[in-house]
């Protein structure tokens, strides 16, 4: 994925974004119990990590963002994890920025709060293949809305962007293909081996077939 | 992938108190990103440069740090020269250069370099965790701060987990090149990293529970002020007043 960088945004942009994403941060901590806390951290470094992962095609390698499975895990409090990991992004590899770090994180953070109301309204009790299909599709919009995001703030900017605004959303909506894809077989196991780290909204029930099936973890043991 | 590499060296700016040099390279990046005229621009340019010099930072990894975002703006630069609109600059074939596109990649390029040699400057002289405990001294959230820091380190743990993963599978003939098989293969790899992360944040928060976890963490660092460091927040404030006069009076 990438990051709207330092230097392509001038104050009111930064000012703005940061003022976005303390909102959301708001929203996202409300009624947050501290043993949520290392778990969003340890998830957050978990994504950090994971997106690391280089997936070959043809010619090129892609890096994929997980922010729909971090929605899925996380839920709405996905913004936490997605605000600490572009910092780490801007501070370790100087992908994306500092000072614009509100509006990556409004770019990226956004979409995945949207998408986790939208997953805890209309995917609670469904079976694994139909729960699997909805997390795909929900990755998709994550995608999908981050790239509008980021062309409606690089439009924002100035009539010079318009150039670099296409090519950037372009490249966002390939990603969203292959994100989908990827996600759908990531939840699928998931929900065979440890559906119980799938989020559940305060107040509502657990996610589909919470106990894992006995001689179910084979899938891990076949990795090492 | 480490920041702080060489945070243990000496310098002015590593010997600066962390809580005001937070406070003022912040200040400083908020300048950077407020100007708009090309003689304010330079003035910060030169600044940075400044404040990288009094660093004494070793070349090769600043070069590394900023090697691959200043390439990517650099690529960027066709896109803006062919796409702003404006005056016509330069005419090839049927390709049209536009004057406007060329003044605002130079404009970015700048600014970019700017604002990566300040992040260089206060993230290569201060350990994160230092930086930690003077933000929790600033009153910053401490929320965000204890999930930088608890994101902080397990980010290495998980590092060296992805790294044994694919060594395993290695040893079984996997190699990341094109090929769905392949392709699941790091899917199958990626969850199994995001299933035992998961398990070992619930054993982290059961081991933390058992060693009275409140819900917070309380810094034991203490940091002392002296004149050098009152000194050189002024002048840091005073040249950045002149780079804003530069901007708006002149």
């Amino acid at each position: 994925m990438m990051h709207i960088s330092d230097g392509i945004l001038g104050l009111p942009l930064c000012a703005g974004g940061f003022a976005a994403a303390a909102l959301m941060t708001g929203i996202g901590s409300y009624k947050l119990e501290k043993d949520e806390i290392p778990k969003i951290a340890v998830m957050g470094a978990a994504f950090f990590v994971s997106s690391l992962i280089h997936f070959k095609i043809g010619f090129s390698s892609i890096h994929l963002t997980l922010t729909g499975i971090m929605a899925l895990v996380l839920g709405y409090r996905s913004i936490l994890a997605v605000i600490t990991g572009l910092f780490f992004q801007a501070v370790m590899f100087h992908h994306g920025g500092l000072s614009t770090l509100g509006v990556n994180a409004v770019v990226t953070g956004l979409p995945a709060m949207i998408t986790a109301i939208l997953i805890s309204l209309f995917l609670k009790n469904k079976k694994n293949t139909f729960y699997s299909l909805g997390a795909s599709g929900a990755a998709f919009l994550t995608t999908f809305l981050s790239a509008l995001l980021a062309w409606g703030i690089l439009s924002l900017s100035g009539n010079g962007f318009s150039g670099v605004a296409a090519i950037f959303s372009l490249s966002h909506l390939i990603l969203a293909g292959i994100e989908t894809v990827i996600t759908f077989f990531v939840i699928r196991q998931i929900l065979i081996v440890k559906p119980g780290m799938l989020f559940v909204p305060p107040g509502k029930e657990a996610a589909p077939g919470s106990d894992p099936a006995p001689g179910k973890t084979q899938v891990l043991e076949s990795v090492e | 992938m480490e920041p702080d590499r060489y945070a243990h060296l000496s310098s002015p700016v590593h010997n600066w108190d962390p809580r005001i040099k937070a406070v003022c390279l912040l200040l400083f990046t908020v300048v950077a990103i407020t100007v708009r005229t090309l003689p304010a621009v330079s003035a910060v340019l030169l600044l940075a440069i400044a404040l990288i010099a009094f660093c004494r930072l070793p070349l090769p990894f600043l070069f590394r740090g900023l090697k691959w975002p200043i390439l990517f703006l650099l690529l960027m630069t066709p896109v803006l020269l062919l796409t702003s609109g404006g005056t016509p600059w330069l005419r090839i074939g049927s390709l049209i250069l536009y004057k406007e596109g060329g003044i605002l990649a130079c404009f970015i390029l700048l600014r970019a370099s700017t604002l990566l040699l300040i992040l260089a400057a206060l993230f290569g002289t201060t350990g994160l965790n230092v930086l930690m405990g003077a933000l929790q001294q600033l009153r910053f959230p401490p929320l965000l701060l204890m999930l930088l820091n608890f994101t902080y380190r397990y980010i290495f743990l998980f590092r060296e987990d992805l790294k044994q993963y694919f060594q395993a599978a290695k040893l079984r003939g996997f190699s990341m090149q094109q090929g769905f098989r392949r392709i699941g293969t790091g899917i199958n790899i990626m969850t199994s990293l995001l299933i035992r992360s998961y398990e070992q944040s619930e054993r982290s928060l059961e081991a933390m529970k058992l060693r009275g976890f409140q819900g917070s963490f309380r810094s034991l660092r203490t940091f002392s002020l002296n004149k050098g460091d009152w000194l050189k927040g002024l002048s840091s404030v005073l040249l950045l007043l002149a780079v804003l006069y530069l901007e708006f009076m002149l």
